[in-house]
């Protein structure tokens, strides 16, 4: 029992890691919060679910339709409603933030009209394969879940990390006017961040369809929302805050909907955000309090 | 260069845009429909609520996210004293000002530790758990059956008694936010807005002041909330939701959050649209949705803002002239 549930809490995790680095990378460069990210992962769980259960393509082809499609909902998102307050001077954060807000809106209910209110079934070919793993059945999605979690943290720590293009990042997210003087072509840049976040948020999306067998247009409200809970509690903008803060409350609501009660789940991530931010104001990641500074 | 001729100027087009909104909103039932009377109590309510936000977004410059929670807790307070017969509407009413007054000074607190995105992601965080707390709790609140058949006094009954102590009420209390923002408590509130860090070199106990902002916007919040339960006898967690205190941070920036009736005309032209639109289709809110996006690109001071502008830059270039042309 404890060790299933352990399996799933991760599993859950690093669902939720997905999504909330998608929120850190935006919000790491941009100092923005992407209010939005939450629709596009739910258009890409839509985008996957078409693609599986309705087309009855394989599951890798549903992985690369989701990117392709929340990719460039990114790259609009950042030409429609980012770059025009980008270019006005004094516009402040919170501008960028009611227009993010303005589009998670729109798309919200333009999901509800194009795919309707109920649920739709996300049916894997092999949502019931399993196997023991000593004294606990553990089912292949969950496997594959963890490892393509897994591989796409990897691959993000190593290009931010390793490559000239990281590196770039890097550089406009710690000052945007500096990287541009050194010849940073901070605009691409931040497309570049934007559409990839956005990709993100739409492998997260089909692996929470794989992971739930259903999806509905409500998902986008609710992921959005712990998305943002975890990156408060983990640290702003920081990477391995948003990456442990998914781990955490992956297995916080786990364990409390196995041992206490199902009704608690939702209220679990903002338990914790007041729980943290009472003891460290800039989060369990954070580097200095935020706000109190600049 | 500010004369006494501006202070004049300005004190007329004050006395204009008071006596405009008066006459308005008296004249609402003189158009005979009982629709326009529900749509002006809707506007009031809601012009209500937005004026207390922006007490503290425009004027304090602090974004919450979560005012929801407090109009929400505001129709509660009435709902939940008048339907278990506890109180009558006389006491529930001005209770409602105690309950979101009470529920700033527990919330604020926590929140004002942090400041920008931080306090706004906060805010929202705080109003989902009292959200939570609404729906969840069948047993009090009615869960999401809310509550119906409110019981109101005799002397409200008819919808054009209610619309006019609404009138009277929302009034009164524009008054009092004009008073509080013109003092120098206000002064004050509003160099917060501009420059926190600086102010509190001056001395100034700026997280005091941020939390009676917050507490005030709450009060006026919670009212509104009320006198909406009033009228509509009936209430519901959606009250409480975040789309709620989006709505109203709309109306705000789409009538413009820097002059003094701006969230009142963005209040009134919301709820046209939603009223015009929902005619038509039940998807209304991708219409909220694109006029979000377009205000905040094409409009970043509101509407009202923006025109505002454009008449104070056409009346300088006037007056330009003026001195100009005298030797």
């Amino acid at each position: 029992m404890f060790l299933e549930q352990l399996i799933n809490g991760v599993t859950l995790g690093s669902i939720y890691a997905i999504v909330a680095l998608g929120y850190t990378l935006v919000f790491g460069v941009l100092d923005i919060i992407n209010m939005a990210h939450g629709e596009i992962f739910m258009f890409g769980a839509f985008v996957g679910m078409l693609l599986v259960s309705k087309a009855g393509v394989p599951l890798p082809v549903a992985f690369l339709g989701a990117i392709a499609v929340t990719g460039a909902m990114g790259f609009l998102l950042e030409r429609a409603a980012l770059r025009p307050l980008r270019s006005r001077p004094g516009a402040s954060n919170l501008a960028s933030l009611i227009s993010t807000i303005g589009v998670s809106i729109l798309l919200e209910n333009a999901a509800h009209r194009i795919f309707g209110a109920g649920n739709h079934p996300f049916e894997t070919p092999f949502a019931e394969i399993r196997f023991p793993v000593g004294p606990v059945n553990v089912y292949l999605v969950q496997v594959l879940i963890l490892l393509i979690s897994l591989l796409l943290m990897a691959g993000l720590a190593l290009w931010l990390s390793r490559t000239r293009g990281g590196k770039a990042l890097r550089a406009t997210a710690e000052d945007l006017t500096t990287a541009g003087l050194l010849g940073v072509d901070t605009d691409r840049m931040i497309t570049v961040t934007v559409v990839i976040a956005s990709a993100m948020g739409g492998v997260a999306g089909v692996l929470i369809g794989m992971a739930f067998n259903y999806i509905n247009n409500q998902i986008g409200l609710s992921m959005g929302l712990k998305g943002l809970a975890i990156i408060i509690f983990g640290g702003m903008g920081s990477v391995y805050g948003a990456m442990a803060g998914g781990l955490i409350l992956g297995l916080s609501e786990t364990f409390v909907v196995a041992y206490g009660s199902s009704g608690y789940r939702d209220a679990i991530a903002f338990v914790i955000i007041i729980g943290v931010l009472l003891v460290r104001p800039q989060g369990l990641f954070g580097q200095a309090a935020p706000g109190t500074g600049h | 260069m500010r004369g006494d001729r501006t202070d004049a100027k300005r004190r007329w087009s004050d006395w204009a845009q008071w006596g405009a909104a008066l006459v308005l909103f008296a004249a609402v039932p003189l158009l005979g429909k009982k629709h326009f009377v529900n749509m002006g109590n809707e506007i009031l309510v809601m012009g209500l609520f937005a004026m207390g936000f922006n007490l503290l977004y425009g004027v304090t410059g602090m974004l919450s996210f979560g005012q929801a929670a407090y109009y929400g807790v505001g129709a509660y307070t009435v709902g939940l004293l008048l339907s278990k017969g506890v109180a009558p509407f006389w006491v529930a009413l001005p209770a409602t000002m105690v309950a979101g007054g009470a529920l700033a000074l527990i919330l604020g607190p926590l929140c004002i530790r942090l400041s920008g995105v931080y306090f706004t992601m906060l805010t929202l965080a705080f109003a989902e758990m009292v959200w939570g707390i609404v729906f969840k709790w069948y047993a009090f609140t009615g869960g999401d059956n809310g509550i119906q058949g409110i019981p109101m006094p005799d002397a409200l009954r008819t919808p054009l008694r209610y619309y006019y102590f609404t009138m009277a009420i929302v009034f009164l209390s524009f008054w009092l936010i004009r008073r509080i923002v013109d003092s120098p408590f206000g002064a004050v509130l509003q160099s917060i807005r501009e420059n926190p860090e600086r102010v509190g070199f001056l001395g100034v106990k700026v997280r005091r002041y941020q939390l009676s902002a917050m507490v005030l916007s709450g009060v006026f919040a919670a009212l509104a909330g009320g006198l909406f339960a009033g009228y509509q006898h009936s209430i519901h967690p959606d009250m409480l939701h975040w789309t709620k205190s989006g709505e109203v941070i709309l109306m705000s920036i789409l009538g413009g959050v820097s002059s003094f009736f701006g969230p009142l005309m963005g209040a009134a032209v919301i709820v046209f649209i939603e009223d015009m639109i929902g005619k038509y289709t039940e998807f209304w809110e991708i219409w909220i949705g694109g006029i979000m996006l377009a205000i905040v690109i094409f409009f970043p001071r509101g509407v009202i803002g923006t025109i505002h502008t454009w008449v104070s830059h056409w009346r300088k270039h006037g007056e330009h002239a003026d001195t100009a042309a005298r030797p």
